[in-house]
Parts: C-alpha cells; structure tokens; sequence
C-alpha cells in the first residue's frame, strides 16, 4: 500500500488542490483532499459594502457560473424586501440563466473528454460552447462578467433581433448536441472509460448531500428550480435524472440537463411578455438563506444586510464544497486504475476557486469554526425565536 | 476496430467536407459587439464634478476626479489598471449627455435610484433663510423651492455636499450619515459618559480650591485626543468621527448633577421624590447615593434637598480645533422651600 499525491501542480488539474491517493498496485482504495491553495476571501470584501458593490463581487468569485452567483445574491435581496421583479425581468433570467448552464455543462463535459483523451468530442463540445457563448456576449455586453441582474429587474432589455438569433443559435447546438449524445452512447472506448466507473449510490449520495448533476446522476430527484417562484408560475418544470449511477450517468445528465435547458429557453423567448424590465426596491434591514440551483448544484446564500442595503455578513456555500466530499469518499473506492481516478474527479465539474471559502481554526480552543455559517444561522434562529 | 470505422464515418460526412471547402472567417467574429463595455470614455466638457462616478465605483482607486489646467474643470479619470469595465459609473452618471460612455449602458437613464450612498442631505425649514443660494450650487437640480420651502429630492441627490458649502446659515442644511447607526449611537454615547466624567472630577478639584466662587461660571477644557481615539476602535472613518462630534457638541445643552455626599444628612426626603428610582438610602453609612446610569438629570432632588447635596449645572460646549470649550453655569432652579 503506498500514496500517490495527485497535485496541487498536475497537468489533470484546472485548478490547484492535491489529492493524496492510497493505492494497492493501480487500484484507488482511499483518498483524502486537502485544499487551502487558492484563497480569495470574498466575504471579508463584501462585509461593510454597499449591495451594488458585492454585487459585482459576487460575480467574479467563479467565472463559469458568473451568472449563477449575482442570480443568487440579488434573489436573496429581493426575498428581504419583499420584492416581485416584473414578469419580463424574471423570464429574461430565466434566459440569461439557463444560456448559462448550457455552457458550463459543455464546458464541463469538454473537460472531461479531454480528460479521458478523446479529444474530438471535448474540441466539438468547445466549439458548439462558442455559439452560446456569442449569445451571451450580444445580450450582455461581455464574455463572461455580464452585470445583467440588479435588484428590483435586470439591465438591459431584449432586442427583437436577439430573440431570433438565440432561437438561430439555439437549434444548431441542439443538433449537435444530440449527435454529441449519440456518439458518447455509441462510442465502445469511451463505454470502458465511463460504464461502472467511479459508483455512487443512491443512499450514499443523499448520506454526503451530494447537490446537482452528481446527485441527479445517482437517482436524488432533486432540483431547486422547482421551488423557484418563476419555473414554478410559468414553466412546468421537471428535473432531468439517470439511475446508472457512474461516470456515464454523470456525463450524460449534462447533456440531456442542455437539451432540457434549450426547451426550457424556447419556451422563455416565445411567450416572453411584455411591460417594464425594472422596478423601484426598497432594501431593510433582515437576514436570508437562499438558495439557487447553478449548473453545478446547489448555491447557497447567507447573508444579513443593515438598512439602506449595506451588507453585515455573508457566508457563501458553494456546490463543490459537498459533490468534492461525495467525490472522494465514496467516488475513489475500487477505482480501477490511477487514470480512471482522473477522469472521476473531472465527472464532479469541480471548481476549486470557488470552494476555497473561510476558514478560521482555533488552534488552542481545538474548535474549526467556520465564520459567518454559524453566526449567521444562531441569529437567524434568535430572529425566529423573538418572532414568536 | 469499431472506432476506426466511427472515424472514418464521421470525417465522410459532406458537411464536415463543406467546412474546408468554403472557408472564410466570419466578419461578425472582428465585429465588437454593440453592448460590449470597454473602459468608459470621458467627454470631459459635460462633466458637472458631482463625484457619483466615484462613489459608486466597486474597485478602488479605478476613477478619480482631476482639475483641469484651465479654470474650474474637473472631469473624471478612468486608471486601465485597475478598471474592472463594469460600467457602472457610466449607468448612474446624471449628465444629459452622459459624461461617461462605454457600449450601451449610457442609454441607460436612471428612473431609480441605485447609487449607493452614504450621506443624505435635509433643509430645515426653522433655519432656513430663503436666499436660495443651494438651488444655484446644485448640479443635478435636486433641489426644489415651492410654497415658501426648500426641499431636496433624494432620487435625484448624488450627497456631493456643494449645497452645505454655498449655504450662509449654519445647520440649515442637515447632512447626516446613514450608515453604522449602532456604530454612531455608540460613539455618542462614549462621547458624553467621558464629556460628563471629566466635569465631574474637574469639579471636585475645582471646589476645594481656596477662591470657589459657587454661583460664578467654570470653564474647562477637553481635549479631542483621547476621545478620537477610542472612537476609532469602533469606525475607521475619520471624517465621520469629526463630523459626528461636531453634530453631538453643537447646540447641546447638558444637566449635570454634581453630588456632595459630605453635605447628606440622611432625611431620605429625596428618595420618594426621585421618579427613576435612582436614589437609595444606604444604612451603613446613613447616606443617600445616587445611581448614575438610571438617573434622569430632572433637577428633582436638587428641588428637593435642604441641604444642598445634589448641585445642578447647565453646562455648554463648543468645538474649536482639538479642544472641546465647556462652560459651566450654575442652574437658576429655586430650592423647594
């Protein structure tokens, strides 16, 4: 038996962790992580800062789901204030989100060909990515930072010329999408890379709260887009889910959750409504726990605000805080070789910048505390207890 | 082998074949989009120096306002190194038209106010003199005069501060931090326990000086050090400690109870009187005490005593540089005979 350190420096690896491996010969029997690379420390920017600020903030702590964080964050302010964005606003985030999950699901499962060395598929899934990703820029303004949401609506409007050019783009991706599908289905070398790969079970999955596509892939019918407020008025949604439990249900549920996401978009553009795309908020003093599915999973804020909308605290839970625990606790048993290990760690989409949140260990008192978590939920519970 | 054959499917397809034969670059790819937001541009003629941009820049130190080399210019400087192109200056800037521009966030007219701030500016109608010299100092025309009132519009306000400048009253125009209240409360509160310790023991030195007067007038001074810094333990901002004490110190009229245990003969007269419950008599020492966190200041036991033990003072402050002037009067509140 004997370790094999996996990083924080690999050619495998997007982002700095490092993964000690215990192997017997090739096989993988138990792995421990160990992160603390590439810390940012978010929250102590944004304590003290006006919303408009963190806002912008919020949006550069991950790069690929930046607009899934502002999403989340602006939600969660519109929840204290009590607040209903028009309807137009809500279907153009409906839009602007979804785009957004397409391309982290293709870049995702790009990553992952590239992983396994089949790199025709992971070049095409980048190629098609670069369709959505022009979409984004005309809407937008930019690439990859939008500055789309803001409280109380977004901030620009929809041209009628983008509405046909995202149904244009949108029905190139889908054809190539399912023949992308079809050719991970088919294709006998990557069958043996991804069939019985990298197992998580059901039970196992819920035991470490596995959250998103790696959860859904080990049957958790789960999704917090139906307990969103808009997909539940004016979509009819349905979360997309697979029983096969390994690599394989993994890599397709991103392909079938882009074909869900293009319906779901199809649907947005063509009864799009129209009205006003902003209105007046007033922001108290309150605190929240919100929570937002971004294409990697669950992602959670919590925050407490002061009045005028001066932001006390805030703790940020990122999705790849659990799927990277379900990943190596359960994932990594009996994988068959050192390169499978690879590519099940790609399967997870893992995001390390983004996970890479605070930490204060006491090391006298023998107590790891995580700040803002904790104080944040006593006051909330405190705040419940006076309501009573 | 099955993949041999996959290849060779795929790579026969005609559209795949299409690609390299009609192989041109897509001139959209040179094309900047129309909403692409580049570092903003500055005309620097339009701007009116309200310093919105400023405040509400999220990344330090990108956007500062300069003087001009001719006579009152100033106009905004974007730093490309730490500009993050957010664009948000340019979406709150209330130039028409925009001093500012970058893609199409200066279509953007604000119909809601979204500038984060720190300040809010009030008239007050008591002071108030009408000259109307603030209506000509605003720049962004939030200030209103009808029905014999000024009023400022908060929508429209950008808290520059150019209406205090140009006002020739002091106090008529309010400005006031609306951020850290508990902060601020504590300050205040530090701010008066220490103005009222230091009078206290001032006064016993003061009185067992040979030539007390006790119906003349007492000035002390107290010095601002001390006080700024416990002040900054609890806020970094120094402007706003300033101002603050300022706030506290202008116009506040201050009982102060100065109490000679000496003099107590223990008839208790007091302790029924007080209406806090301040007073208690202790039987060890057969003394009346008074508690000082409870007590109101209302001159009731000074009323009462025919002793003189509670001695009443109005006291007065001023600011001047690092100093804070106190004057103590003795109060002209008739003893209850």
């Amino acid at each position: 038996m004997s370790y094999l350190p996996f990083g924080p420096i690999h050619p495998a690896l997007k982002e700095p962790l490092r993964i000690k491996l215990k192997t017997e010969g090739e096989r993988v029997v138990d792995a421990e992580v160990d992160l603390g690379f590439i810390y940012r420390g978010a929250e102590q920017i944004a304590r003290g800062k006006p919303w408009q600020k963190v806002a912008y903030l919020t949006e550069r702590i991950c790069g690929i789901c930046s607009d899934a964080h502002p999403h989340t964050f602006i939600e969660g302010l519109e929840a204290i204030s009590d607040c209903v964005p028009p309807v137009r606003a809500q279907y153009s985030r409906v839009i602007m989100g979804e785009l957004n999950r397409i391309h982290s699901h293709l870049i995702a499962n790009a990553i992952w060909f590239l992983a396994v060395e089949h790199e025709t598929l992971g070049i095409y899934n980048l190629n098609i990515r670069e369709k959505v990703m022009d979409l984004l820029e005309m809407i937008s303004g930019n690439r990859v930072l939008y500055s789309w949401n803001l409280v109380g609506g977004v901030r620009m409007d929809f041209k009628e010329s983008h509405l046909k050019k995202i149904l244009e783009n949108l029905k190139e991706v889908e054809s190539e999408v399912y023949r992308y599908r079809k050719m991970f289905k088919s294709d006998a070398l990557l069958g043996l890379r991804s069939h019985d790969v990298g197992k998580m079970s059901k039970e196992d999955a819920i035991d470490v709260r596995a959250v998103g596509p790696v959860a859904r892939g080990s049957g958790v019918k789960f999704d917090w887009r139906t307990k969103h407020p808009t997909y539940v008025d004016y979509f009819d949604f349905q979360p997309v889910w697979r029983d096969e439990c390994d690599n394989y249900a993994r890599v397709m549920m991103r392909f079938d959750e882009v074909l869900d996401s293009i319906k779901i978009i199809r649907r947005a553009v063509e009864e799009l409504p129209d009205g006003p795309i902003r209105k007046e908020c007033e922001i108290p003093r309150g605190s929240i726990d919100y929570r937002y599915e971004a294409p990697r999973g669950e992602l959670a804020y919590i925050f407490e605000t002061a009045q005028h909308g001066i932001i006390n605290d805030i703790t940020i839970r990122t999705p790849t805080i659990p799927n990277l625990e379900a990943c190596v606790k359960h994932m990594f048993r009996d994988s068959p070789t050192i390169a499978d290990a690879v590519a099940i760690y790609q399967t997870i989409d893992p995001c390390i910048a983004c996970t890479e949140r605070v930490v204060i260990v006491d090391e006298k008192g023998n107590e790891n505390d995580f700040r803002g978590m904790q104080n944040v939920l006593k006051e909330l519970k405190a705040l419940k207890n006076k309501k009573k | 082998m099955s993949s041999a054959i996959w290849y060779l499917y795929e790579f026969a397809r005609k559209k795949w074949l299409e690609r390299f034969l009609d192989a041109t670059t897509d001139p959209e790819i040179a094309e900047t989009p129309s909403r692409f937001r580049d570092f903003p541009e500055v005309e620097k003629e339009l701007c009116i120096s309200c310093g919105a941009c400023v405040f509400s820049c999220p990344s330090p130190g990108a956007i500062k306002l300069v003087r001009g080399e001719e006579e009152d210019t100033i106009f905004p400087v974007i730093d490309e190194g730490s500009c993050i192109r957010c664009g948000f200056c340019v979406e709150v800037c209330p130039t028409e038209p925009k001093t500012l521009k970058s893609g199409e966030n200066s279509l953007i007219m604000e119909e809601y106010r979204i500038l984060p701030h720190e300040k809010v500016y009030i008239a007050d109608e008591y002071l108030c003199i009408r000259c109307k010299k603030c209506l000509d100092a605003c720049k962004v025309g939030a200030i209103s005069y009808q029905d014999n009132l000024i009023s400022i519009d908060q929508s429209k306000c950008v808290a520059c501060g150019d209406c205090i400048e140009a006002c020739p009253v002091k106090g008529a125009i309010k400005e006031t931090y609306i951020i850290n209240l508990d902060e601020q409360k504590q300050i205040t509160n530090t701010l008066i326990e220490s103005l009222e310790n230091t009078i206290n023991t001032e006064m016993e030195k003061i009185r067992k000086l040979p030539d007390f007067d006790p119906s003349g007038i007492v000035k002390l001074e107290f010095p601002l050090k001390e006080i700024i810094e416990k002040a900054h333990e609890i806020i970094i901002n120094e402007e706003m400690i300033l101002k603050l004490m300022e706030k506290v110190t202008d116009r506040l009229k201050m009982n102060v109870i100065v109490w000679n245990e000496e003099l107590c003969n223990g008839c208790r007269l007091c302790v029924d009187e007080c209406p806090v419950g301040a007073l208690s008599y202790d039987e060890n020492t057969g003394k009346v005490q008074r508690d000082e966190k409870t007590c109101l200041r209302c001159s009731i036991c000074h009323q009462t005593c025919p002793f003189g033990v509670p001695e009443l003072y109005v006291a007065r402050f001023l600011l001047k540089d690092d100093v804070i002037l106190i004057t103590l009067k003795p109060s002209k509140i008739s003893i209850r005979s």
